[in-house]
């Protein structure tokens, strides 16, 4: 279990990380979202151990990050423009991993390296961007730890691999208690594999829950009533986003399906119905209540 | 902790990212043993041959290189954010990684040093120098190594306290030039310009201090020494451990404490920024302003603008460094007004003589003993002890002499000034040095109280504190050079004797007596030289001169004794704006000059004012062995002598 306990983290004037409270249990696949600049990228290299906080502490199964080899040889960081030895081949890289990661397997590495397609004596600096991405997720996975950091990973796979790699991963998920943290803006493919999510906001944490729980817990209903109900529909629900064209209502509501339905039946609309949302529908909703309005962007 | 495997195998991977610098390092070594094996080849001497194996500053200057380069390769990826996070991110100790990039850098030298040195010893053997060149390759190996280490940890210094590589090896630049280049040459520049009383001697408790805080210019100044002076003084390798040390540990901790976002920025340590910046900028100011102050002809109005102008330029140069943003030159004017204040409160300090250092004379409660020498007096010092200052009642004598002197002492030039060396011994330890320059009327009237002691006398003129038998020839220099051959009495008799003369001797008959000749005193030998003592024998000493006639010695000979046939006479003409040589050889002329005529080697004699060392002269005598030549001097003017002649 990874526990980030009232992180604050500060370059300058500016505010990366403010005071944020995180539980990623085992066995999760935990999906960090954010707008630009919330600060993904600088909590991944806190509990990354690259970077020290200002206040709180990061624990991994029990341990503090910061300069820890124990807690460290737990997790495999991949950031988002990884670093590989000068003129290294993935098999310099996978030798030197052997020395700092005990549980590396060998023999593992090689066999997906020959399954996507990766030359183990060819120069890391002749790959392309998506093929220096798989292999430093590779060399993660069969690094033999525990909780695997991605930021920004999925970028730059092209669509057959970005599927290798999700089933790579539900595969080690299913067969030890392997946890993966992926930092995207990719909300399609996050809601894929993500089944716990943390949004983050402007350096602090909007919210953090199951995904299917934030699907249950948040309806985009479509309604139509005879008369004028807006009012008592904004007192009725907790609205996150309301849309009227002409009697057509369409809300984004906080709350159970049955819970709404429930109430909008006493009003007696013409028509009412629930929709799912998608992870970034929710997202948008989320973040609007705060203020970040995509819309107010687009001229 | 990283288990002890994985720390060998992290340091094999370590030595496989710095490659490139080790290679170099062995190829300068292998260039450096393959020259030192030609320049043997045209060794003629043994000597020569322990020379190129003893360590030299060339080879050291290469060496500072190497290691600069060497911590460079090692601790780059700091300036690197990729790096970092990878760095970071590893399960390895921070101390670890530190330790296992020093530790191959510092032992892969150590090897190539080692191999090379060793080879150099096989090469002078093949010239059968052997065992006298172990000494020196073992010198050279540990110098070289020292130069090495102190470079190394200093340029890793810089690389942890900054975050790009320019500014890295300025860091590195300041680190090792601030305080025995910057430091220690501003308070004698500033002092030596505003200063009447100071004096280059000045070098007090904490100049010597500066020149130890840069441990690669102690470095350097130690290998130089060992060169020079064939052998170490344990203090030196006391100061240089020290710093080893300490500079390990600094590199240590703040390399833990080096914030990983500070990659790709000036400095790793912003609380740090506006120290550095104030510790440049001041001393910069200074230099600037006295440089101004120099070209403009040592007027106080160009002074105080190179001060301000120099601070301007140089803190717009850090904040733009800093920044990396040429347009924040105009940051932080709260701190270039700081260096600002200082810079001219220092100024003022100097140029206006703030805290008295000229007009200062200390009490004579604080004043343990005080050596005073005028510099027309020649003070002469191997047999016997360098005085140590008059105490006493001669003490408090020649305080309040000097604080005469202090009202009266100004640096305007005049050629009748007599300059005046002072060393105030404190009680407390501290010696405290001044230069006061004096009309020599006044200088007469101090000094004619004070060289009538034996006490300021035997402070000058080590002969009076020296033992006798440690003087292995005595002879004399005059008209007719004698040996003086004396039993241990004799000695003994003959000093006591010429000192209890010299004692009466005064300041004023001192300035206008011209002595006859030298007493000259072999004490023993140096690299082939022989290295002795001079005193001089003056015609008032009858004493001492009887005492030599009685032994067989006739020293009393002057020139006015010789049988002179002619004597020849060349000074430069202003007029005709060349030289002019006249020989006299009529009787009466030569008896009316001779009277003045003295030996040329007395023209030396500095405290002596009667001679004129321009004329040359000189005198063809007849002894029993032919004609001879003397050369002398003069205590006639040109005029004088012109009228002579014609």
């Amino acid at each position: 279990m990874i526990e980030i306990k009232g992180v604050s983290k500060s370059f300058d004037e500016i505010v990366a990380v403010n005071n944020v409270d995180l539980t990623v249990e085992k066995g999760q696949v935990f999906g960090l979202l954010g707008t630009n600049g919330a600060g993904k990228s600088t909590l991944l290299r806190v509990m990354a151990g690259v970077l020290k906080p200002d206040k709180g502490e990061i624990l991994i199964d029990g341990e503090p990050v910061w300069d820890c080899v124990e807690a460290k040889q737990k997790f495999f960081y991949v950031s988002d423009d990884q670093y590989f030895f000068a003129n290294a081949t993935p098999a310099d890289m996978e030798i030197f991993y052997m020395t700092i990661y005990p549980g590396f397997d060998e023999k593992r590495f090689r066999k997906f390296m020959v399954k996507f397609g990766l030359q183990m004596d060819r120069k890391i600096k002749t790959f392309s961007k998506g093929m220096k991405k798989q292999l430093s997720i590779l060399l993660g996975i069969c690094s033999g730890a525990d909780y695997l950091f991605c930021d920004e990973t999925f970028d730059g796979l092209d669509p057959v691999m970005r599927q290798g790699i999700k089933s790579l991963l539900a595969n080690e998920i299913d067969e030890r208690a392997f946890t993966p943290i992926i930092a995207s803006h990719n909300l399609r493919e996050l809601e894929d594999i993500c089944d716990h999510v943390g949004l983050l906001h402007k350096g602090g944490i909007l919210l953090s829950k199951d995904l299917e729980a934030m699907k249950c817990d948040i309806q985009k209903v479509q309604c139509a009533f005879s008369d004028e109900e807006s009012t008592t529909l904004r007192e009725m629900f907790d609205v996150l986003q309301f849309e009227k064209r002409g009697k057509l209502i369409t809300m984004t509501v906080r709350g159970s399906e049955e819970e709404i339905m429930e109430k909008l039946t006493t009003l007696n609309p013409l028509f009412c119905e629930c929709l799912p949302l998608s992870l970034e529908e929710i997202f948008i909703s989320e973040t609007e209540v705060v203020g970040y309005d995509i819309k107010k962007l687009i001229l | 902790m990283t288990l002890k495997s994985s720390y060998s195998n992290l340091n094999k991977e370590n030595r496989k990212r710095v490659l490139g610098i080790n290679l170099v390092i062995v190829l300068a070594l292998f260039v450096k043993v393959v020259v030192v094996i030609m320049a043997m080849k045209d060794c003629e001497t043994n000597n020569e041959i322990v020379k190129l194996v003893a360590p030299n500053m060339p080879v050291a200057g290469v060496i500072v290189a190497l290691a600069a380069g060497s911590a460079a390769a090692s601790f780059c990826y700091l300036y690197s954010r990729k790096q970092m996070d990878f760095y970071g991110s590893l399960p390895v100790k921070r101390t670890e990684l530190f330790r296992s990039a020093v530790q191959n850098s510092i032992l892969t030298f150590l090897a190539a040093l080692v191999v090379e040195e060793a080879v150099e010893l096989c090469a002078a053997a093949g010239y059968k120098v052997f065992a006298s060149s172990i000494a020196a390759a073992t010198s050279s190996a540990f110098w070289y190594f020292m130069v090495f280490v102190t470079t190394y940890l200093t340029m890793t210094l810089a690389m942890i306290m900054t975050g790009n590589i320019i500014v890295g090896m300025l860091g590195f630049g300041v680190f090792a030039s601030y305080f025995p280049l910057v430091l220690y040459m501003l308070y004698p520049l500033y002092a030596g310009t505003f200063f009447t009383t100071y004096t280059e001697n000045a070098t007090g408790i904490c100049s010597a201090v500066m020149k130890h805080l840069s441990p690669v210019y102690v470095a350097l100044a130690d290998t130089w020494y060992a060169r020079v002076e064939r052998k170490v003084e344990l203090m030196q390798l006391l100061i240089l451990a020290v710093w080893i040390i300490a500079l390990y540990i600094l590199c240590k901790v703040l390399y833990n404490r080096r914030p990983a976002e500070s990659a790709g920025r000036a400095m790793a340590f912003p609380k740090a920024n506006t120290v550095i910046k104030l510790l440049l900028t001041i001393p910069a100011s200074l230099y600037v302003g006295i440089m101004f102050y120099e070209l403009g002809g040592n007027a106080g109005f160009w002074l105080v603008f190179g001060v301000i102008f120099g601070a301007l330029i140089v803190h717009a140069v850090i904040e733009c460094i800093y920044e990396f943003d040429i347009r924040a030159i105009f940051h932080h004017k709260q701190h270039l007004a700081v260096a600002l204040f200082a810079s001219l409160f220092i100024t003022l300090i100097f140029s206006k003589d703030l805290f008295g250092y000229d007009r200062y004379v200390p009490k004579v409660s604080a004043v343990e003993s005080v050596d005073v020498r005028p510099s027309d007096i020649s003070g002469i010092g191997i047999c016997g002890k360098t005085g140590e200052g008059l105490t006493g009642k001669e003490k408090n004598l020649a305080l309040k002499l000097i604080s005469e002197v202090v009202k009266d002492n100004d640096k305007k030039e005049a050629s009748d000034k007599i300059y005046i060396d002072v060393k105030y011994c404190m009680k407390n330890g501290s010696n405290k040095l001044r230069a006061y320059s004096i009309q020599s009327k006044k200088a007469k009237e101090i000094f004619d109280k004070l060289y009538a002691t034996r006490a300021f006398k035997s402070n000058i003129y080590n002969i009076y504190t020296g033992d006798y038998n440690d003087i292995i020839e005595v002879s004399y220099s005059g008209v007719e050079p004698e040996y003086l051959n004396f039993t241990k009495e004799e000695k003994k008799e003959f000093f006591d004797r010429y000192l209890s003369e010299f004692d009466q001797l005064t300041y004023t008959e001192r300035v206008k007596e011209i002595p006859i000749g030298t007493i000259d005193l072999t004490i023993g030998e140096e690299n082939g030289d022989t290295v002795g003592d001079m005193y001089y024998l003056y015609p008032s000493f009858k004493k001492t001169i009887a005492y030599l006639k009685e032994k067989g010695y006739a020293v009393d000979k002057r020139i006015k004794d010789l049988d002179i046939t002619s004597i020849e006479v060349s000074f430069f003409d202003e007029e005709k704006e060349e030289d002019d040589t006249y020989t006299i050889s009529d009787k009466k002329s030569i008896n009316r000059m001779k009277n003045r005529l003295y030996l040329y080697s007395m023209t030396s004699v500095s405290e002596t004012t009667a001679l004129n060392s321009y004329i040359n002269i000189q005198v063809n005598y007849k002894s029993k062995n032919g004609v001879k030549s003397i050369d002398c001097a003069t205590s006639y003017t040109e005029e004088e002598i012109k009228k002579l002649i014609d």
